[in-house]
């Protein structure tokens, strides 16, 4: 999903301050950057039919929400691009430093490490000769 | 039934979906006999050979269709081989045939692969640009992302980018996280997202046992790659081994997928950590890419191929009629 610069910031901004309504965003934007009402209110528009808001009328206007915390949307991103890792064939498009092995036991591990530790004595003693 | 140059480009077609299910069969034979000594070659033979299997069915069906084209049909060079292998009435092709139906049923399963991987990319697509938005560009290619699940990856077919989580930077030293960057540095270099999605598409053809081993396989050769790529000397692959267990245990307490329970998961795993640790701190010599057996291999493969597809379509046409 692409984002356009204005949009994460809105999104950003109804992260930190919602619910708010378009003419809300429009008055928090219009001192920083400037734009008028029909910009934020499109961009709105363009958020809630990516799925991103949640909306509800409120007398004339609509008021917006995001539809996930931000780091909820970063975990469901995480999981979700991640997850292909663990289906049968759709390991295909991520590479993980590791990715598959959080139920490696603990013992494994720990022999893992101690062969590692024995390697590098190994050459140390090696290299003091 | 149609004549002419169109019946010959169907029945040419047809030739060539033969030859790829015929040499599917005989790569899949050949893989399996020699799976466990693939880890004898360095990383980079390895995945030489791993691409020239799943690659060899496309290429086989190829110099098959090509035989049996007039260009070299009509030959007097590859009379001995057109007595062995030829193909009857060329330039009639009937649409109520087992030639048109293997055609159909071949044509149908390359479209459903495709749309599957297609989706899947797009998909990936989307979401690794969205989480671009979200994460901190710390650099060229490296995100940092706000999470509390410690992960490292790199994402993106075509502009790969790696990603960071903060939970990962907050809770391993700076030393393992430069070594975790530049080990997702080496598959943005590699461009392994991309090959892993094409690896995907080729390997879709084959037995699922089969499919399963030659992706667990490209996917081991390329952490191995990425896990050599900037380790320099041994001192260097130690520590990218010990960075890669201590990872591993900080993950184990963050089971994100109910999935990682698996018997057939957890087994790969736990082989492919161990086989990733062993490969660092080895020093053995690896054996040279093997020119001759590939040089052999293949043109036998497209002569048993290739006069497989006659024998082929004489039992069937024995055995049916059209």
């Amino acid at each position: 999903m692409l984002l356009g610069e204005l949009e994460k910031q809105v999104l950003e901004y109804l992260w930190k301050n919602q619910p708010a309504d378009a003419k809300q965003v429009h008055s928090y934007f219009e001192k920083d950057r400037g734009g008028s009402l029909n910009t934020i209110q499109s961009t709105l528009e363009r958020l809630f039919k990516k799925d991103l808001l949640s909306r509800v009328k409120n007398g004339h206007a609509y008021q917006y929400f995001p539809k996930v915390a931000r780091q909820e949307l970063i975990g469901q991103l995480i999981k979700s691009i991640t997850h292909d890792f663990v289906t049968e064939d759709e390991n295909s498009v991520v590479a993980a430093f590791s990715s598959i092995s959080s139920d490696l036991d603990e013992k494994q591990l720990d022999k893992l490490e101690a062969m590692i530790e024995q390697q590098r004595q190994k050459i140390q003693k090696n290299s003091e000769k | 039934m149609i004549y002419g140059q169109w019946a010959l480009v169907f029945n040419l077609l047809t030739v060539g979906v033969l030859a790829f299910i015929v040499a599917n069969i005989f790569v899949s034979i050949t893989f399996w006999l020699v799976k466990s000594k693939l880890q004898h070659y360095a990383v980079s033979t390895r995945k030489s050979l791993l691409w020239l299997l799943v690659l060899a069915p496309w290429l086989i069906s190829l110099c098959a269709t090509l035989f049996f084209s007039p260009l070299f049909q009509n030959g007097s060079i590859f009379v001995w081989l057109t007595d062995l292998a030829h193909w009857h009435h060329p330039d009639i092709f009937y649409f109520m045939s087992w030639h048109s139906a293997s055609l159909l049923i071949f044509t149908s399963f390359t479209l459903y692969i495709f749309i599957r991987k297609i989706t899947l990319l797009y998909r990936n697509h989307h979401q690794i640009n969205l989480l671009r938005v979200l994460g901190i560009e710390n650099s060229k290619q490296v995100y940092f992302i706000e999470s509390s699940i410690p992960t490292a990856f790199t994402g993106g077919v075509f502009r790969p980018s790696c990603f960071i989580s903060t939970s990962l930077v907050e809770q391993t030293t700076a030393d393992d996280i430069k070594i975790i960057i530049q080990h997702e540095l080496a598959h943005v270099h590699y461009f392994d997202p991309l090959k892993k999605w094409l690896f995907s598409f080729f390997s879709a053809y084959f037995a699922n046992n089969v499919k399963q081993l030659l992706i667990s396989m490209m996917s081991l050769s390329m952490e191995q790659a990425a896990d050599s790529f900037y380790a320099e000397n041994q001192q260097q692959s130690h520590n990218v081994a010990s960075t890669l267990v201590k990872f591993t245990k900080l993950a184990a307490s963050y089971s994100i997928h109910p999935q990682y329970n698996s018997e057939l998961f957890v087994h790969f795993c736990r082989h492919s950590i161990e086989q990733r640790v062993l490969h660092l701190l080895s020093d053995k010599q690896f054996r040279p890419f093997p020119t001759g057996g590939v040089v052999i291999a293949i043109p036998l493969l497209v002569l048993i191929s290739t006069t497989s597809v006659d024998s082929l379509h004489h039992v069937i046409e024995t055995l049916f009629t059209h």
